[in-house]
């Protein structure tokens, strides 16, 4: 198992990248509104608030983004055996952001001056060196997706 | 080649510009915004003071603004008797004025003197939406207390 980038960040690298992921934060909260938008029309009903809090936890206490991934697979593959396909749509959809979480990851740890893995190092490699990041981000965009959800299912 | 202290200088410069600017849009919001009318709306619902001081709260110890309004945006989805942040939209409607801080901070930012921009980051405007909203919500909270009293008072 690899080296993860902040292994060896400095303290000023890492509130440098405490900073930088506010900023992330704050910019990403459009992109999981936009979401829950989308498919305002299942939540409270098809996707209930037991589902997203069960998103949440597993996000906020997880060490491994897959376990995060395994979650919302097995969330998709429920509603398909129920023949919930739109359910199962949502849930792909949540998967694919969360994948784009990867190539985020590396932008941000870049833009702090961590040490990244180069682009085009083996995947295991980048995922050691990177997953912290990446769940770092993953739990907030879930947070601002979940917030959002639970507000709109109230009206 | 920029110094050190020059460059020290410049930020110091840039806060205190910063730190006007922000203090007078603070004493704008009373008068130009509906903080005063929000806070009436929610001394008139079922709240009670711990959780608009938990609102204070987060908005003084966190470095984001997204987790202000996702904070709202919960306690508004657990609200279901729509008696408290639910009540007649009031919650979001607090949300929409805090997201609209945002532009006035654009132009804050947007002022700042030719010879202060070398201390401006990309990420400013962001901070300085915080520290709107931070202002925006300790009025909110100092407009609620009173007016709640008030009711208060008038109830004995």
């Amino acid at each position: 198992m690899g080296a993860s980038v902040l292994d060896r960040a400095t303290p000023a690298q890492r509130l440098a990248l405490r900073h930088r992921l506010a900023a992330w934060s704050d910019s990403a909260q459009k992109n999981a509104v936009g979401l829950s938008e989308q498919y305002r029309d299942l939540l409270g009903r098809r996707i209930g608030n037991a589902q997203l809090s069960g998103l949440n936890n597993i996000v906020q206490s997880s060490p491994s983004m897959d376990d995060v991934k395994k979650f919302v697979a097995h969330q998709g593959d429920k509603a398909e055996s129920a023949g919930r396909f739109d359910v199962k749509e949502y849930w792909e959809t949540v998967g694919k952001a969360l994948d784009t979480m990867e190539s985020a990851a590396w932008t941000v740890a870049s833009e702090t001056g961590l040490a990244v893995p180069p682009k085009g190092s083996k995947p295991k490699e980048i995922k050691a060196a990177l997953e912290e990041v990446q769940l770092a981000l993953a739990k907030e965009w879930v947070q601002h997706l979940v917030a959002h959800s639970l507000m709109i299912a109230r009206q | 080649m920029i110094s050190n202290s020059t460059q020290t200088h410049e930020q110091a410069l840039l806060r205190a510009a910063l730190k006007g600017a922000i203090a007078r849009a603070s004493d704008e919001q009373l008068e130009q915004t509906g903080v005063r009318d929000l806070a009436a709306r929610l001394a008139e619902s079922d709240l009670d003071t711990s959780q608009v001081r938990n609102l204070e709260n987060l908005a003084y110890t966190t470095d984001k603004v997204s987790d202000i309004t996702d904070l709202l945006k919960k306690v508004i989805g657990r609200d279901g008797q729509r008696r408290r942040w639910a009540k007649d939209n009031v919650g979001q409607e607090l949300i929409a004025a805090l997201e609209a801080l945002r532009s006035e901070a654009d132009k804050i930012v947007k002022d700042i003197p030719d010879q202060l921009r070398g201390a401006v980051d990309a990420d400013l405007p962001r901070r300085v939406h915080l520290d709107l909203c931070r202002e925006f919500i300790k009025h909110l909270v100092a407009e609620f207390l009173y007016k709640a009293a008030r009711t208060r008072k008038q109830e004995r």
